[in-house]
């Protein structure tokens, strides 16, 4: 093979993984920010405040966190697994990285490579993560962080099959499985989002639970666990965790907003298509945040039921329609949408819209049936009216407890 | 609404399933960890996720205070009550005070008893705020706790300008109270009453009706009508079973005889039935606290009673319904000293734990987070 092209591609990679790290680095440092200003907003709190002047809201806390978390001493608890200890945010870390080189910025343009699988190899990357969480827990020698380490691998294995699920039919619709292809196939028809938004919520709530993110945040769920598989970790180690998990939330929002929110598709033409891409991601990415500030945990086996009896089949059924409507229903309309001072023209395949229909209204049930999907059982529901509000003791209650 | 489950004593229980080393897993919760509220330790044997047994080991913080008021006059232990729980002070002196004036013979003023009940229903609710906010921060929300503490807070003001003091408060005396309401004290309340109901209201909206709220707490530690009366519960605990045991109304004491007192009664004896009647019992407390206030009469605030009393030799028990429950205290004195000679708390939160193995066995380890948190201890009393 040509050496210049080697190298060419080779340079190519090395900035592409600059972009990466220095993008992850710096949305983590953000997002911690925006993380805590979110929260704390929603609780009537502050957040952050006083580092720096007043108006960056103390935005350089960010900074001031991330130097003290540097300066931390190394702690290794003694009787550890010292080398895997030692590998396991390194394990973590890569594949998030890893992640991000197929990612699309803009048209023509992705962070590294324009991968014609880059669905697949964005999917299988990021799963690798599972085994830094694992490796952690195990390394640690901590009961705590054994246990956060498996329902970790418990959690991340279950919601990876849900949510790669929940991609194939954006694929097939787009009819190429690179990430670039699925955005041009929506430039030129219209958002998969607007199409298939039951698989986008299959795919956000996957989303949420391969991140670890409220409600499905039990590997690390402070309440029990203390803080799961990052119990022994402090200093830099904990800081890797901590970057890496921002940036799996990133490479979840990025695969949101190129598969089911039109990636780099918006107005004013080509030029801004990074920044469309950046605001879709931010969008998605203020979602997961707003979750985390609303919802309670669910329990493990509440978790596992409501993955494997409720989303796979739902994705599964996505699946087959999309396949059986493409098959049945040839032919193309083109559609004209009047928005604002604009037109918006593409061209529909005809079978999009039984689908879309079809989809919205599974959409609509799905939300609607949410809270027994969530419960999977009855609510063991005890004899007695739950609904008597307020009773007036007449006589000795225990006598009547007693003798009913 | 019999049930048909036999009490099985608990050493029968655990003597089905022997320790399995490759399979179980000790695991040591606390004293140290966030959701024990305080420093309650859990030994639990697990199995994968599941509870095989729970061993609670309490008295990491034993403080004597029991022995502690046998060193004291009467007047001087009231405040020893706002550390023994420091989550309900006001109630705890109430128990306090009520058993030394039983021993006296004080008779009350009336304005006090009144002043009394105000105070205790806002303790009530400061501490059911801990109890709600706590509890759905163990399941995992991390909003309406600061909701709950923002109120809180309010409460804790009102109290200090009461009596001087955020939290120990010292405001109850032996026949009364230490400061009449302060001017404008009064509206200042009912301002926060007013807000007081809104936020139940929202977080009726926020916690009550979340779905996984729901999932993770109906059905879950279910406490049956007969077992909660044989493990001895009370206060919430025993009233979200159905039981209707409210010391209020069972054994009326101080001004709550003539205020029309509803016990907060559900069925379900589940967790959520227990957050529902402390949800429902602070609705309650405003009422009571309106209640108490379009009767207040005027006159003294505390009888004439000595600094130092000698009360006749004797013996009492008085009982408060405290906000975890039946919070009682007994009272010996030897007719000699200035001090109690034998001061005793019966402490709901220690009366209550008892039953968390028995809740615990075969459930997951979230479960037991929920579990706990529903029982509402405070280990300050549990420990004393």
């Amino acid at each position: 093979m040509d050496l210049t092209l080697i190298l060419g591609q080779l340079g190519r990679l090395v900035i592409g993984l600059l972009i990466a790290i220095v993008f992850v680095i710096g949305s983590a440092l953000v997002l911690s920010w925006g993380d805590r200003k979110m929260l704390a907003y929603t609780q009537d709190r502050f957040g952050p405040l006083h580092s720096g002047p007043r108006w960056l809201q103390g935005l350089p806390f960010a900074i001031a966190d991330t130097l003290k978390l540097l300066l931390k001493e190394d702690v290794v608890p003694g009787e550890a697994d010292k080398i895997l200890h030692l590998l396991a945010p390194v394990m973590f870390v890569m594949p998030m990285l890893g992640a991000y080189v197929a990612l699309p910025l803009a048209n023509q343009f992705p962070v590294a490579a324009d991968l014609n699988v880059g669905l697949i190899f964005v999917v299988a990357v990021s799963s690798l993560s599972t085994l830094g969480v694992l490796t952690a827990g195990w390394s640690s020698n901590n009961k705590y962080s054994t246990l956060g380490g498996l329902r970790a691998v418990a959690q991340n294995i279950s919601y990876e099959v849900p949510l790669v699920l929940s991609l194939v039919p954006a694929a097939m619709m787009a009819g190429t499985l690179s990430l670039s292809g699925i955005v041009s196939a929506q430039v030129s028809t219209v958002w998969f989002g607007l199409l298939l938004p039951l698989a986008a919520l299959i795919f956000f709530i996957c989303g949420l639970a391969e991140t670890n993110r409220n409600p499905f945040d039990l590997p690390e769920a402070e309440n029990e666990l203390v803080a799961g598989y990052l119990t022994e970790f402090s200093g830099i180690r904990w800081a890797m965790f901590f970057m890496a998990e921002y940036g799996n939330m990133v490479v979840i929002c990025w695969m949101a907003a190129t598969l089911f929110l039109g990636g780099w598709h918006g107005p004013f033409g080509e030029g801004f298509g990074w920044l469309w891409t950046m605001a879709k991601l931010y969008a998605v990415m203020f979602v997961f945040l707003w979750v985390r500030a609303t919802l309670p945990r669910l329990r493990i086996d509440q978790l596992m039921g409501f993955a494997w009896k409720v989303l796979i089949p739902l994705a599964l059924v996505n699946i087959g329609l999309v396949g059986t409507l493409a098959v049945l229903v040839p032919g193309t309309i083109p559609v004209a949408l009047p928005l604002g001072i604009t037109v918006w023209q593409f061209t529909l395949p005809v079978y999009a819209l039984p689908l879309a229909a079809v989809n919205w209204a599974m959409l609509a049930i799905f939300v609607w049936k949410l809270p027994s999907l969530v419960l999977l059982r009855p609510a063991t529901k005890p004899e007695s009216a739950r609904a008597v509000k307020q009773t007036v003791v007449v006589g000795n209650p225990l006598a009547d407890a007693a003798g009913r | 609404m019999t049930t048909t489950e036999k009490l099985v004593p608990l050493d029968q229980q655990e003597a089905e399933e022997p320790f399995d080393a490759s399979q179980d897993l000790i695991l040591n919760m606390g004293p140290q960890h966030p959701s024990t509220h305080g420093v309650l330790r859990l030994v639990m044997r697990l199995r994968g996720e599941r509870v095989v047994k729970c061993t609670p080991v309490i008295g990491y913080l034993h403080r004597g205070i029991e022995k502690i008021f046998e060193s004291r006059t009467y007047m001087g232990g009231i405040r020893y009550c706002d550390q023994f729980e420091y989550i309900s002070n006001m109630l705890n002196e109430h128990a306090y005070v009520g058993a030394a004036e039983a021993l006296l013979g004080v008779e009350v003023p009336r304005r006090a008893e009144y002043i009394r009940v105000i105070v205790d229903e806002l303790s009530r609710c400061s501490a059911h705020l801990v109890g709600v906010g706590t509890y759905v921060l163990d399941l995992g929300a991390w909003t309406p706790v600061t909701y709950c503490f923002r109120e809180r807070e309010r409460i804790l003001d009102l109290f200090e300008a009461l009596g001087g003091s955020r939290f120990n408060h010292n405001y109850f005396r032996v026949g009364g109270v230490l400061f009449d309401l302060p001017t404008g004290w009064l509206g200042t309340l009912e301002k926060f009453l007013g807000d007081f109901g809104k936020l139940l209201d929202e977080l009726e909206e926020l916690v009550s009706g979340n779905e996984i709220f729901r999932a993770r707490t109906v059905g879950v530690g279910v406490i049956p009508q007969d077992v909660a009366v044989a493990y001895s519960l009370s206060g919430p605990n025993i009233r979200g079973s159905g039981v209707p045991f409210d010391m209020r109304t069972y054994r009326p004491y101080g001004a709550y005889p003539e205020l029309d007192v509803q016990p907060q009664v559900r069925y379900g004896g589940d967790c959520f039935s227990r957050y529902e009647v402390r949800l429902y019992e602070m609705r309650e407390a405003i009422r009571l606290c309106r209640l108490a206030m379009a009767n207040l009469p005027g006159g003294p605030i505390q009888a004439r009673v000595p600094h130092a009393v000698r009360p006749p030799k004797g013996e009492a028990y008085f009982t408060v319904e405290g906000a975890k429950g039946d919070l009682s205290l007994y009272m010996v004195s030897d007719g000699l000293s200035q001090n109690p000679y034998r001061a005793k708390v019966r402490g709901p939160s220690f009366v209550n734990l008892q039953i968390l193995p028995r809740l615990v066995k075969g459930c997951t380890m979230a479960d037991v987070v929920a579990i706990l948190g529903s029982i509402d201890i405070v280990l300050g009393e549990v420990d004393r």
